[in-house]
């Protein structure tokens, strides 16, 4: 007799472990194992009607930003034009001034008995009143051009209808003034007419002109840098994160443009153990996770489209809607977990080579403000919302921060 | 083949009739896995009641890459899983002293007419596995018949390659007292 070798004992065991039989009445427990599949299947869909929720309110959220970013154009504008004279009230008002001074001369009765010289007295002095008024003019644009241009009209009207010549000729015939009082009215009517329709064909003439001036497409790039927050599920955030990276775009027209980009972010964040999915490590197998603090390396690429709702004169209010994708280059955690009743730290580095793929929608509302040679300097507050899990943990990670870039624009037709 | 392919189907839809058929189908394999690690029917048969429900869970990231291997591509994927549920039911019992004694009607009977004898031999063979000590047990078992490497093992069990290695020659030199080939080449076992 003597013992067996080494590779006679192995291969024996590895025989007798797949030959060898075991009843399985006694372990035969479908129901249990039925029982548990729908409890999980229930707290599944708990779940899942949980996570529908708050991405509702966050899309909710998002349509209420929209509104927010509206009002702010809205009192940018208004912030604006209340310190600069308005040019539409300030010419309103010297057209409704210059209107009543001829409408009141032109309805004033004038005695059968009063003497020519009077008459010509009087005129004089409405010649004078004018020139003074004329001289006190504000100096805002366009507008002394179009006050003369009224009071050429009115002049050109009252000499018109009041001819000097006709209107001393008829007073030395009648020895009296007999002033035609519903051709005045008529007259100062005409004037008014007049009057309002060179000051509005001014206005649109130069409403035109910007409009022209803002329609434009073409190529755009530059770069972007956003500090960077990062959260799962809602929990807190573990630090401030990066992201920094190039973009280049095309403006369709001064509404509409596509943008992509190349970046690469830094995250910090961190989650509870249910959060993280252990499957995928083995270290964590057995293992109660209590928590994680993670940290990743990764590459962004992403697409966007902008929609500029307001413009000014020197920037533009923006909203983006697109979709990114992270390729995960790197991860690192820091497990808190209980192995047999005891609590403990461990540290696990991931690499990834950049295969793992994960789609998140973007959302921001931001402001592009012209800092002239086609530079755009632009802040621009973001929402990333995950589509699926990430990396090792397969962890749905949002992101929340602000881009702030400065693009710069090529061929702007 | 065709049959697997449309209760797996069933499974991953979450078809209680076809997981059923499943677990009948499959019991059997899973429970002899969990014995040899865990060593206790009772417990053995918790732990594949547990990976069934691993099983079903994760049911749908199971690739059918092969359709001709599909069966031993699934039973090798499930050996995984049963595993590791082993070693943490392990863990999570603390079962390092427990040698309880199989009861003979927990053995399913030998058939005389077919190898009787080698038959008794496995269930001889199977029975020392389990005297040896919890972690010479489980690295032997990884090692030697599921096939893990040191480096899998070490991850696995957070344990070092070298101490892996140390546990599997100790089990060895443990089982090769209880083994031995008389001049015939009969092999004896003394359990």
């Amino acid at each position: 007799m003597f013992y067996l070798n080494n590779e006679n004992i192995e291969e024996m065991f590895r025989e007798a472990a797949e030959k060898y039989q075991l009843t399985t009445d006694a372990a035969f427990d479908w129901e249990r194992i039925e029982q548990t599949l729908k409890d999980e299947r229930d707290k599944a869909a708990q779940i899942n009607q949980q996570r529908k929720r708050r991405k509702r309110r966050f899309a909710l959220l998002y349509l209420l930003l929209l509104p927010l970013g509206w009002f702010a154009n809205y009192t940018w504008n208004n912030y604006f034009e209340n310190k600069a004279p308005n040019k539409e009230t300030v010419n309103q008002s010297h057209i409704q001034k210059v209107e009543s001074e001829v409408k009141a001369s032109a309805n004033t009765k004038i005695p059968k008995d009063q003497s020519i010289q009077s008459l010509i007295t009087q005129k004089l002095i409405m010649q004078e009143k004018k020139n003074s008024y004329l001289n006190k003019e504000p100096d805002v644009n366009g507008f002394n051009r179009t006050a003369q241009n009224d009071y050429a009209g009115i002049n050109n009207i009252i000499l018109r209808n009041n001819d000097y010549e006709n209107f001393i000729s008829s007073i030395k015939k009648n020895k009296q003034l007999n002033f035609p009082q519903t051709e005045l009215t008529n007259a100062s009517d005409i004037i008014s007419n007049t009057t309002r329709e060179k000051v509005n064909a001014e206005l649109s003439f130069e409403q035109k002109k910007v409009t022209i001036k803002m329609r434009k497409s073409g190529f755009y790039a530059g770069l972007v840098f956003s500090p960077d927050v990062t959260f799962i599920k809602f929990q807190h955030a573990s630090g401030i994160g990066s992201s920094f990276g190039l973009i280049a775009g095309y403006r369709f027209n001064n509404k509409w443009s596509i943008e992509t980009g190349l970046l690469s972010d830094r995250k910090k964040y961190f989650t509870e153990g249910e959060y993280f999915d252990k499957d995928n490590v083995d270290y964590l197998q057995g293992k109660e996770l209590i928590n994680a603090n993670g940290k990743c390396s990764m590459i962004e690429i992403l697409l966007n489209t902008r929609y500029t709702f307001a413009e000014q004169k020197k920037g533009k209010w923006t909203a983006t809607m697109g979709v990114s994708t992270y390729f995960v280059n790197k991860e690192f955690y820091r497990y808190a977990i209980i192995e047999n009743g005891q609590y403990e730290q461990s540290d696990h580095t991931y690499y990834h080579s950049g295969h793992q793929i994960t789609p998140v929608l973007n959302f921001a509302v931001g402001y592009e403000h012209n800092i002239g040679n086609d530079l755009d300097l632009r802040v621009e507050p973001y929402y990333k919302m995950p589509l699926s899990g990430m990396g090792t943990g397969k962890l749905y990670l949002s992101s929340a921060g602000i881009n702030f870039g400065i693009t710069k624009s090529f061929g702007v037709r | 083949m065709k049959e697997l392919q449309t209760i797996l189907k069933g499974c991953a839809e979450n078809d209680a009739k076809c997981q059923k058929l499943f677990y009948e189908k499959y019991l059997s394999y899973a429970l002899k896995i969990a014995f040899r690690y865990i060593g206790s029917y009772q417990n053995a048969a918790d732990a594949a009641n547990d990976s069934f429900i691993r099983i079903f869970k994760g049911i749908t990231r199971f690739e059918i890459r092969n359709k001709e291997q599909l069966e031993p591509m699934l039973m090798g994927w499930m050996r995984k899983i049963i595993i590791n549920v082993s070693i943490d039911y392990m863990k999570k019992e603390s079962l390092v002293s427990e040698h309880k004694t199989l009861k003979e009607n927990e053995w399913l009977q030998a058939d005389n007419s077919h190898d009787g004898d080698n038959e008794l031999m496995y269930k001889d063979l199977v029975s020392l596995i389990r005297k040896l000590s919890p972690a010479y047990r489980v690295v032997f078992n990884l090692h030697v018949i599921d096939g893990y490497s040191h480096q899998e093992i070490a991850r696995l069990l957070g344990i070092s390659p070298g101490t892996s290695k140390s546990n599997l020659s100790k089990a060895k030199t443990f089982l090769q007292k209880f083994l031995v080939k008389d001049r015939k080449g009969n092999i004896l076992c003394f359990t």
